[in-house]
């Protein structure tokens, strides 16, 4: 939203002492953010108004000319490309020493007497984007220079003077006040700008006017919660047509067109009370009756703007007697739109019910400015000045301008003004510093709040205009004091606070841990994927679709929530093999589950949101995956001392290669998985290398977290360690292999260890070389060589026994 | 005899003298004190055909002589060793311009780099480390955070939306509808009803928002919440709090202005900018010439969220606040592209090193 200075000014006394970057940054700090302070003059320092006497080509470029111009006290040779540069013709002259914007690109310059290809050239005659008058003078045509020569100005005149550019525009934040209804215009800044510099807020200057029953205006409204006030008025003799200048400049100053005498006066009231209106011409209002209801499903409408709108049963509608003529607080109807032949205006002053108005803006993309202030939620209260200071202007514009009806006024509606009591004490904690008690009373009556003071406390009753929910509380008050004192006023002190013990998180803590353990000693990379997954993805690659679904997915067809972390993980794969021969990704994060229950919905519900176990993950690619996969699940045992052990089952994903999958069970529940990735997935994913991944449910193993394992004795007697090199069966598993070693006795044999698993071509053909170390050791006495050698061959023969074992010569 | 022992004494001086290496020296040593072989072993054995007095006599200057020559030995070893160590120092080449050996070491995300460094500045103020559900209940994603119905921030474009109903949704009660958190606020409401009060606690954690793509804004990013509610918290305590917590991040006193701000969950509710750290304050395009940055919205506790978490706001106040978490890291690494951080990249990743 744009504010100008000169506007304010109108409303708060004494503003011309005061620097309006200053101002500037004290809104910011006190009410809204302030985005820029423009000085409307600064980009025309040193501009004057010039009068071309002289034009000639350049001797040595095609498409420049040299100009005389003359600017009142001499006249100044300039080179210039202009394309509509014509003799006589007033022109925007920048002199040396005026600051511009070369084709309104980059950084100020700052011009100096030059030569242009050998031909002195003076100053600069300019383009409107080079002096930031492109909006007020828009180029028709590439390398057109601002015309001035319809305004009749006086040569050598500076230009901001001519133009009556002498304002200040500060371009407000408008997320940042979205929560005050009062802000929206110009009145309403005007105050807080005179409670922040400390001076005086002019009242609103209204005026009475005579009123006839000539015409018997009829508001009826149907739904007063969608519609707590409607205030109507009719006026006579009002020629449409073009505004004063006042009137235009003003709203030129913001950004604002002018149209015609009436919407510019409707526009103005807005922009200075923050009140929309809107203005009937009578002549299309069948039976000077308006109705205030919703609209019927598929009711249709042309709005201002020549589109059609179709509407729904929540849209709020104003109809004559017979037609739809504006979707309420939103933009009125082509049908009933003031022309130029209009005599009599219907002028509208209501209040609406701020969600109503943002539905339907929202849905139909009308969020005029008319709409943005309605959901804001306006004091009913306002309408009537608004409609009072509009008879005001239109009789001032148009001094023929009679009003035929009565005013109009159907409301309902009731505030709470409070009052809001609170103690001094109550100010004093909430702050953490005692201001003077006089200081906060004179802050709050500035704002226009009502105060009763006594030595316990205050009460503070709220003004009309922020008692539509903005202020109700104690706490809105002290935002109410401090913001206004200056928050950076108040001395920062740290609290003071017991000191106690700090329950652990400790799935966190051990998620913390884990990462640091797969990333420090196992070499993974930690990535982040979206917690979206893509259905279809996941139908390639024949995974079953049970996942928790979005509404409104961000991509059209990601619209699953994962439920594994793997899918997008395959992906991550996928695309890093272009520029990685091996992978070791892993992710932590939470899945969900959508028929397991998860966290409460609300306190006292029984109704539970889906599971979100948090989950960690991993992708391998490189010479043996699936052992790269196992070793990870493997070390993480070892260092947190997890009792894992790993068990053949059918897989239940698709990711899953049927044989080469194993899950991971602890306490006997299964708390992860781990697998090689089943070729035909690879093959969605167009991979032509061996992948292997893994996961494991962190909540589920984290309650065995941490185990303090005691210390064991060191060894009393060494041990003896021999190595087996057997030729097998392929299909025989190491797994029973050892087995069979272990239950060769159970005594002296302390370990079992695998150290080498090869075919060759010196290998029959279905069979594998495998050597593994037997570890003999007593913590009774040191043991024979004999004894050893005698269960050494006790285990060859079972082995040759039991499966079929060569010992390898 | 003895004349024989003096020849060998002398010939053996001589022999050890002009060796040259260590396997010369070997030989040497063997072909005089070679135990079966030795020349001086050899005239030893003969000693026996003596008398006692010459026995005593000769074998005392044996002795003498075997002492002297082992003496030389020893001498002339460790010269030789000294000087084959000095040679191969020569020869034994290495090019110490070869990259080192390569160790596996892997990443972490950025983000969860600058998340637990975070998390151990706030372990040291004293605040738990808390988590929530990313799918959250209307409930605790606005409700409880007095953001009523038909707030604006509820409308389609801020919000994700979970199609169908919680678990157990056969009862009477209304159901809820289930979003995808847009901030880690529903935290605080749920550690107070955990914890109740007084509490400090922060939540780093993974939020959507249902927004335009570009570099710098993303439907998925992280954020870091925090809250302290205990009696009589103050205005003046937010703000030294968030002064003490900007020193941990940023590791020197950083200049900061706090300002009105509104969020329905806070009253009142302010943003805190820090002073730009690029231009000191003087206006660059990174604070768009404003020599702030806003980082941290913040503000007092408003009652209603205080009474959803059962703590009672006559007794109790308190504080919260919302960091950035993601735009803190893309500041530290100038990482001018948000999606790099969920793009699982390695080229992206692997710059990650873990440093803490």
């Amino acid at each position: 939203m744009q504010i100008s200075l000169n506007w304010l000014k109108q409303h708060v006394e004494g503003l011309d002492k005061v620097d309006p970057q200053e101002l500037g940054l004290k809104l910011t700090m006190a009410t809204v953010e302030v985005e820029s302070v423009e000085n409307q003059a600064e980009l025309l320092i040193k501009v004057v108004v010039g009068k071309i006497v002289k034009l000639e080509k350049h001797p040595d470029a095609d498409r420049l000319q040299v100009a005389q111009v003359d600017i009142g006290n001499k006249k100044v040779k300039v080179v210039c490309g202009g394309s509509n540069l014509k003799q006589n013709m007033l022109v925007a002259m920048a002199l040396s020493g005026a600051k511009v914007r070369w084709h309104g690109e980059g950084e100020l310059v700052e011009l100096k007497s030059t030569k242009v290809r050998g031909v002195e050239s003076d100053g600069m005659i300019c383009a409107g984007v080079e002096i930031g008058l492109d909006s007020l003078f828009p180029a028709k045509a590439k390398n057109e220079i601002v015309d001035l020569s319809v305004l009749k100005l006086q040569v050598g005149q500076p230009l901001a003077d001519a133009l009556g550019l002498n304002d200040v525009i500060f371009e407000i934040d408008n997320k940042s006040l979205t929560n005050r209804p009062d802000l929206w215009g110009h009145y309403g800044i005007a105050r807080e700008v005179a409670a922040i510099v400390g001076s005086k807020l002019k009242p609103y200057k209204l005026d009475k006017f005579k009123k006839n029953k000539q015409i018997d205006l009829k508001v009826k409204i149907d739904d007063f919660a969608a519609c707590p006030r409607y205030m109507a008025i009719a006026l006579e003799g009002v020629k449409i047509s073009e505004s004063p200048d006042w009137l235009k400049k003003q709203l030129e100053a913001i950004g604002q067109k002018s149209i015609n005498n009436i919407v510019d006066i409707t526009n103005y009231v807005m922009y200075d009370l923050g009140q929309p209106l809107h203005a009937f011409s009578a002549d299309k209002i069948v039976d000077n009756k308006i109705i205030v209801r919703k609209a019927i499903a598929r009711e249709k409408i042309t709005t201002l703007d020549g589109e059609a709108r179709k509407l729904i049963e929540d849209d709020l509608l104003i109809t004559d007697n017979e037609k739809p003529i504006a979707l309420a607080g939103v933009m009125g109807n082509q049908n009933s739109e003031i022309n130029t032949n209009t005599n009599v205006v219907i002028i509208e002053s209501a209040t609406f019910e701020p969600f109503t108005v943002r539905k339907t803006a929202d849905r139909l993309d009308l969020r005029s400015e008319a709409a943005i202030r309605f959901e804001k939620n306006l004091d009913p209260n306002l309408a009537e000045i608004a409609i009072n200071k509009a008879v005001n202007l239109i009789q001032e514009v148009i001094p023929e301008a009679k009003v035929v009806s009565n005013l109009i006024d159907e409301s309902k509606f009731k505030l709470d003004q409070g009052p809001i009591s609170l103690s001094w004490e109550f100010i004093d904690k909430r702050i953490g510093e005692k201001l003077e008690q006089k200081k906060i009373i004179s802050i709050l009556q500035s704002l226009g709040f009502d105060i009763k003071a006594n030595k316990h406390g205050l009460e503070v009753k709220v003004p009309t205009w922020r008692a539509t929910k903005d202020v109700s509380i104690k706490e809105d008050i002290i935002e109410e004091i401090t913001r206004i004192f200056g928050y950076d006023n108040i001395t920062p002190q740290m609290p003071a606070v017991a000191i106690d013990y700090l329950e652990e998180n400790k799935l966190r803590v051990f998620e913390r841990r884990l990462k640091d353990v797969l990333a420090l000693s196992l070499g993974a990379n930690e990535v982040y994927n979206y917690s979206f997954v893509e259905q279809k993805f996941l139908e390639k690659l024949n995974q079953p679709i049970t996942h928790v679904e979005l509404v409104n997915p961000w991509a059209e067809g990601v619209n699953l929530m994962r439920q594994s972390l793997i899918p997008n993980l395959l992906k991550s794969a996928a695309g890093n093999l272009r520029f990685f021969e091996q992978i070791n990704l892993f992710e932590v994060g939470k899945v969900f589950i959508k028929d397991q229950a998860g966290a409460k919905v609300k306190p006292d519900s029984k109704n539970k949101l889906p599971a979100q176990p948090l989950m960690a993950a991993g992708i391998i690619v490189d010479q043996d995956p699936f052992f790269t996969a196992k070793g990870i699940i493997e070390t993480l045992a070892q260092q947190f001392s997890f009792k894992f052990s790993f068990v053949e089952s059918t897989p239940v994903n698709a990711w899953c290669h049927p044989k080469q999958h194993l899950n991971i069970v602890l306490n006997k529940k299964v708390v992860g998985c781990l697998c090689t990735v089943h070729p035909k997935v690879a093959e969605v994913l167009d991979v032509k290398v061996k992948m292997a991944v893994w996961q494991l449910d962190l909540g589920e193993v984290v309650d065995s977290y941490p185990v303090v394992n005691k210390y064991q004795e060191l060894p009393k007697y060494p041990a003896v360690n021999l190595d087996l090199s057997v030729v097998i069966d392929d299909q025989v598993k190491w797994k029973d292999i050892k087995s069979l070693v272990l239950a060769s006795d159970n005594t002296i044999i302390s370990a079992v260890d695998l150290l080498d698993v090869f075919k060759n071509d010196k290998i029959e053909v279905g069979k594998k070389s495998l050597t593994f170390r037997t570890t003999y050791q007593s913590d009774e006495r040191t043991l024979e060589m004999d004894e050893v050698n005698k269960l050494h061959e006790k285990i060859i023969a079972q082995l040759k026994k039991a499966v079929g074992a060569e010992v390898r010569g | 005899m003895k004349n024989d022992l003096e020849k060998l004494q002398q010939r053996a001086k001589q022999a050890i003298a002009k060796v040259v290496n260590l396997d010369e020296l070997k030989t040497v040593e063997l072909k005089y004190f070679g135990r079966k072989d030795g020349e001086l072993n050899k005239i030893l054995k003969s000693l026996k055909d003596l008398s006692a007095t010459e026995k005593k006599k000769i074998g005392q200057f044996a002795n003498q002589v075997k002492l002297e020559l082992q003496q030389l030995l020893n001498q002339q070893s460790q010269i030789l060793s000294g000087q084959k160590i000095d040679q191969e120092l020569e020869s034994d080449f290495l090019d110490t311009s070869l990259p080192g050996k390569k160790s596996d070491r892997g990443s972490l995300n950025p983000n969860s780099i600058v998340q637990y460094e975070l998390e151990d500045i706030f372990r040291s103020l004293g605040f738990m480390i808390l988590d929530g559900p990313e799918v959250e209940s209307d409930y605790y994603n606005f409700e409880a955070l007095n953001i009523p119905a038909n707030h604006p921030a509820r409308d389609m474009q801020d919000t994700f939306y979970i199609n169908g109903k919680e678990q157990g949704a056969k009862s009477k009660e209304k159901p809820q509808k289930l979003v995808l958190r847009t901030h880690t606020s529903p935290v605080q409401v749920r550690a107070m009803q955990k914890y109740g009060a007084p509490i400090r606690a922060v939540v780093p954690g993974r939020v959507f928002r249902y927004e335009a793509l570009d570099a710098s804004h993303e439907h998925t990013f992280y954020q870091l919440e925090g809250l302290m509610v205990d009696e009589n918290i103050s205005i003046a305590n937010l703000i030294a709090v968030m002064k003490t917590l900007l020193k941990g991040i940023f590791k020197k006193d950083v200049k900061v202005r706090l300002r009105p701000g509104y969020f329905p969950f806070v009253e009142p509710g302010f943003e805190l900018d820090i002073h730009c750290l690029i231009c000191n304050g003087k206006g660059c395009s990174v604070c768009n010439q404003t020599g702030w940055v806003e980082l941290l919205p913040c503000g007092m506790v408003h009652p209603n969220v205080l009474r959803a978490g059962n703590i009672d706001p006559e007794k109790y106040s308190g504080f919260a606040f919302g960091l950035g978490l993601t735009r803190l890291v893309m500041m530290r690494y100038g990482i001018d592209n948000i999606r790099l951080i969920n793009s699982g990249d390695l080229r992206f990743l692997k710059q990650f090193k873990v440093s803490s």
